[in-house]
């Protein structure tokens, strides 16, 4: 018998999973305020280059990380000239089309180049299981914790302490008017896809581990950081993670007691409560403007 | 000594219909310089031009002796120009604090140093260093907007329409700064509808009318004028 | 005749609609016939869609889910319980038209991605239901054997007779979508995606227009479903997927979001793309996304978008259409009942994140006066006007108008009152005309329902006489002659007389102006200030805040000056401009010289 306890450690492993993904999204988010809805398939790709790599080289996965990352920001940049920068001046919802569009030019290179059945990426640093007293979780989620708790405090601190921080927010707020200060806007915004990408390559290569990577794996995962950041708050990064736990926590614990469908729909039907009580999201902030 | 800002018969068209026709000024380094004319006239398009916003469609357009037309916005901001646009645009999520600081290239002291230059400039944006742009009132963000250009020691301070929608008593003592700018090293060129303050505080001033540059000459002179008497001063 | 079918694009479209016409009348072969009706399936998916997504401006994902719904309905009602097209199809509007009132309340209060997600989250709840619930739904492999449509009597089993079929629901559905759109009615829906604000202060009802909007996409949604069930004999959770929605928006955006032939164009290229991409095997997906990717970047406004700008390059724009004949005025809204004064306001205040904006504001206003309301920036003078329009509501105090108390009232309802307001940076639509710009004032006030709108049959009425409104306006403030130029070449002095002459469209009582001489030369604002004193002699009670105080001295009987959200002075100009404290606050050492006076005031 699975204790509750046990159910809300795996459920906040899972959780940390989750909000990696959505650390991404929200990134770019915060920076261009663009919605990519591709973000999930590049967590894919994450996963294959990882695998890809280390089916090359059978080393942990930690020392892949950072070819990981590099490899994804290629890739990010490659992103925003595609499906962002010759759409900059037109309204937001084309760029939500164009990354859809994106995202299902990857579904199917994914399937053209690695096959549609599924694969896995070497673990971080190694398989297996550890306990800590009763509790037991698997090495990897450990790892995936402390990798997401890590990035999610260095992604906070850049924006909100840190000079690129503040021209990425100016950037996001107000592109001609950062210009008009000596930013660099173009470049920017080309880094912001590269690092969201970055770090959307990070959360694949981590979760393909424990959870394999097929074509279609994004999918899911798009809407799940979707989810996160509006019931967290358009744009905080807190708000991310706590809507990303409170998925996984609806997916592992609140679904041991009933069936997985069922703990699905009362999800949604938490989000649309959360909605009626607080419409701007958990820490979203209703922006006035001074008419 | 060249110029500062030379402008050479720049022509900027909006589609069918032109918006500057052979616009021809300078401003020089110690001076301000006024652009006076009605909405319309063509003075935003003008600062437009020079920051990047707008692309001519034929015309010289140099600073410091350095051609710019081929040079993207923040380029041409880095050489060395700040500038407040009309309807100030200041970041609203930012603090004031933030908005003052993200236009400053330089070290953390530097930017420490520029900071407290700012705020004893501007004593109202000091007690309001945390309120967010969007918080501030329209003097407020005037203010800020003016402080911002000015973050980065710029050589030249392109000023549009800083009186809009301010009370007179605050247009006053933006208008009044502006001497005290030019005096510590930054040469100012302000557009203004209010003829009246704008030849107050500036050495020169070019008079615009539907796109053309129609009078130029010393403050002094302008204001005694007939054409500029009656149009705007009311005879 | 001749000169509608040269207008625009209408030539090409008319011709490619009968080349179309013919293919599949002579040279089609079945298979291409069933195409062509999915593509017509696809069309009234979309052109429901476009109702929330293009007209109201509202990104709903939730348009594959009414698709879906629709599918099932006429699924399980014909499999399980045999009934045929005449119960299974207004069942299967029906149904998702029921879910879209439902959830709308909550829905449609919500702001762009949180409203999004609230429409995707409906639809993954649909998805897993139908997924779940496999005895009546299927499950996963979904309901096969859906029977082909029969009417009357006829079986509808032949290729050639669906399409004819779908096609002609088609027609209706453009039919439906042109009468909502062509009218005043639909005049408020460009007015309100435009801008928000300006159309609640015109009197236009934005929850109405959304729930409606939301409603129709629902429907066209639900029979465009049950349709494809028809057609393809089957349904499945695949009909109401994340894919579907996806291939919607595509559609949507490539065609033309708010025009009838973009929904048209939008799926014919789609679904033709991917039949001319299957060839590709593997790379078909690929090649269909980066064909797909690129129309969306070289046609931002969509092919009837670019066609459109084609033409104007090639053989320039189309003639304006005329003005109308005769001016007509706008009517005034009978007030309620006897009232002391027309406006009243007892100590209102309002805060914002720990800043007063306004502290106990009292005052009063009489019929016809003229009151400039001055003040230093952040003393409230904008804020007090969003209060009294509405935009606004104040935690304190009370502000009556003509004797009703309008404190918690919305800012549409305030306007249809009686109440018009200018703002301080010009909200007009830059590619309708002048003329139309104003008359979009009557939109809120004489726009009928949804239901009329649909039954008008001829020109509308009501957007003639708005017109007609409009024109009448546009003569009191001197730009007649300029009328029928769209707004965004206007010069800036006259743009500003054009949203003057919007106010006073409404019929209004009371006028707030915000800063109207800004921005205008000497000329003009003495010109504008002869205006405004004619609407005052009329009876209209004007409020005018301004900073130009040459402009308000030739103006205002009275004067009140706020201060950090007080009240700090009012009465008459001369003393309120003599007034110690309005100097401190305000006018600066300056105001020791005389103001020029005009001729005419005492």
């Amino acid at each position: 018998m699975i204790t509750l306890l046990q159910l809300v450690i795996n459920g906040l492993a899972l959780g940390a999973a989750y909000a990696l993904v959505a650390l991404g999204f929200v990134f770019i988010v915060n920076a261009t305020g663009a919605v990519n809805f591709a973000h999930g398939d590049l967590v894919m790709a994450g996963g294959y280059v990882a695998f890809g790599l280390g089916a090359l080289a059978p080393i942990p996965a930690i020392y892949l990380l950072p070819l990981v990352a590099i490899l994804m920001f290629v890739l990010g940049v490659a992103l925003a000239l595609l499906a962002y920068f010759p759409l900059i001046n037109r309204p937001p919802s084309t760029v939500f089309i164009s990354t859809l569009l994106c995202g299902i030019i990857l579904q199917n290179a994914f399937v053209v180049l690695f096959g549609p059945q599924a694969h896995a990426a070497p673990p971080l640093l190694k398989s297996g299981i550890t306990h800590i007293g009763e509790i037991e979780i698997s090495i990897q989620a450990m790892g995936t914790m402390v990798v997401a708790a890590i990035l999610i405090a260095s992604q906070y601190l850049l924006f909100t302490r840190t000079q690129i921080g503040r021209r990425l927010r100016a950037t996001a707020e107000d592109r001609q008017m950062a210009q008009a200060v000596g930013i660099p806007a173009f470049a920017l915004i080309a880094s912001t896809f590269g690092l969201g990408t970055a770090l959307a390559g990070i959360a694949g290569a981590l979760l393909a581990n424990q959870f394999f990577v097929y074509p279609t794996g994004g999918i899911p995962l798009s809407v799940y950081a979707y989810i996160a950041v509006v019931i967290g708050g358009w744009g905080s990064i807190a708000g991310a993670v706590i809507g990303a736990m409170i998925i996984s926590l609806f997916q592992v614990v609140v679904s041991a007691y009933v069936s997985y469908a069922a703990a699905t729909g009362l999800l949604y039907m938490t989000l649309l409560l959360i909605f009626v009580v607080r419409p701007q999201g958990i820490f979203g902030e209703r922006v006035q403007r001074r008419a | 000594m060249s110029a500062l800002l030379e402008i050479d018969k720049l022509c900027v068209w909006y589609g069918p219909v032109f918006a500057l026709k052979d616009a021809t000024l300078s401003v020089d380094s110690g001076e301000a310089v006024a652009l006076i004319g009605a909405n319309g006239a063509g003075k935003s398009t003008l600062f437009k031009s020079i920051v990047g916003f707008q692309r001519p469609k034929s015309g010289a357009l140099r600073f410091l002796d350095r051609d710019v037309t081929g040079l993207r916005t923040e380029q041409r901001i880095r050489l060395g120009i700040g500038y407040s646009p009309e309807g100030r645009r200041v970041f609203p999520g930012l603090s004031v604090r933030e908005n003052l600081e993200v236009a400053v290239f330089a070290g953390k002291a530097e930017r420490a140093r520029r900071l407290d230059r700012a705020f004893s400039l501007f004593p109202q944006l000091a007690a309001r260093q945390a309120a967010l742009g969007w918080q501030l009132s329209g003097g407020q963000q005037q203010m800020l907007a003016i402080g911002r250009a000015l973050m980065g020691q710029p050589r030249l301070l392109l000023l549009d329409e800083p009186s809009l929608g301010l009370s007179p008593k605050l247009a006053d003592e933006v208008l009044a700064g502006i001497r005290g700018i030019v005096k510590d090293g930054t040469s100012v060129l302000l557009a203004e509808q209010n003829v009246g303050k704008a030849l107050a505080c500036c050495d020169r001033a070019y008079v615009l009318e539907v796109g053309r540059i129609v009078l130029a000459g010393t403050a002094a002179t302008l204001r005694d004028t007939e054409e500029v008497k009656r149009a705007f001063l009311g005879g | 005749m001749l000169s509608w079918l040269l207008s625009g694009i209408r030539l090409p479209l008319v011709l490619a609609a009968a080349a179309l016409i013919a293919y599949a009348l002579f040279f089609a072969s079945p298979y291409d016939m069933r195409i062509l009706t999915l593509c017509g399936i696809y069309a009234l998916l979309v052109l429901g869609f476009q109702f929330v997504f293009g007209h109201a401006g509202a990104v709903s994902l939730a348009q594959a889910t009414f698709f879906g719904i629709g599918g099932y309905i006429t699924g399980i009602v014909a499999t399980h319980f045999g009934a045929g097209f005449p119960v299974t199809f207004p069942l299967s509007i029906a149904g998702p038209v029921l879910l879209a009132v439902v959830v709308a309340v909550p829905v449609l209060k919500l702001e762009e991605h949180y409203f999004s997600l609230a429409t995707l989250g409906i639809g993954l709840v649909v998805l897993l239901l139908a997924i779940q619930w496999s005895d009546i739904t299927g499950g996963t492999n979904g309901l096969p054997g859906i029977p082909s449509i029969e009417l009357a009597g006829f079986v509808l089993s032949d290729r050639r007779s669906v399409l004819y079929f779908v096609w002609g629901l088609v027609l209706v559905g453009c039919l439906i979508s042109y009468q909502v759109t062509r009218g005043l009615y639909g005049r408020a829906f460009h007015l309100m995606r435009e801008d928000r604000v300006a159309a609640s202060a015109l009197g236009v009802n934005i929850a109405h227009l959304r729930f409606a909007a939301f409603i129709l996409s629902a429907a066209y949604g639900g029979a465009a479903g049950a349709l494809m069930a028809h057609v393809i004999h089957v349904v499945s959770p695949e009909n109401l997927d994340l894919a579907l929605m996806v291939t919607c928006l595509t559609m949507t955006v490539i065609g033309g979001r708010t025009r009838i032939a973009g929904a048209i164009l939008g799926s014919i290229l789609i679904v033709f793309l991917r039949e001319w991409f299957r060839v590709l095997e593997n790379y078909y997906m690929i090649a269909y996304g980066v064909a797909a990717l690129s129309v969306l970047i070289l046609a931002p406004y969509g092919l009837v978008g670019a066609l459109e700008r084609l033409r104007v390059l090639l053989f320039g724009h189309s003639p304006r259409p005329n003005p109308p004949q005769v001016p007509e005025q706008a009517p005034q809204a009978a007030p309620a009942g006897e009232y002391d004064h027309i406006l009243a306001a007892r100590d209102v205040t309002l805060a914002f994140g720990g800043v007063r904006a306004l502290d106990g504001v009292s005052f009063n206003l009489r019929d016809g006066e003229i009151v400039g309301l001055i003040g230093p920036n952040g003393s409230g003078k904008t804020t007090l006007l969003n209060v009294i329009s509405g935009l606004y509501v104040c935690e304190q105090g009370q502000v009556t108008f003509r004797g009703q108390d309008i404190t918690n009232s919305p800012a549409y309802l305030i306007s249809r009152r009686g109440v018009a307001r200018t703002f301080q940076h010009i909200h007009l639509v830059d590619e309708l005309s002048a003329l139309d710009n104003i008359a979009l004032a009557r939109a809120g006030i004489d726009g009928a329902g949804l239901l009329k709108s649909i039954s008008t049959i001829g020109s509308d009425r009501r957007l003639e006489r708005a017109r007609r409104i409009a024109l009448a306006a546009a003569e009191r403030l001197g730009i007649a002659d300029v009328v029928m130029e769209p707004c965004g070449g206007l010069p800036y002095g006259t743009r500003r007389r054009v949203e003057v002459a919007r106010a006073i469209a409404t019929g209004p009582a009371l006028v707030l102006l915000d800063e109207p001489a800004a921005g205008l030369n000497e000329q003009e604002q003495l010109d504008l200030a002869e205006r405004i004193k004619t609407f005052a002699a009329d009876g209209i009670t004007m409020v005018v805040v301004e900073h130009n105080l040459v402009f308000l001295a030739a103006l205002a009987e009275r004067l009140i000056c706020l201060d950090r959200g007080k009240v700090i002075a009012a009465g008459l100009p001369d003393a309120v401009r003599r007034d110690p404290a309005v100097i401190e606050a305000y006018l600066g050492l300056g105001a020791s010289e005389p103001l020029p006076i005009a001729a005419g005031v005492p």
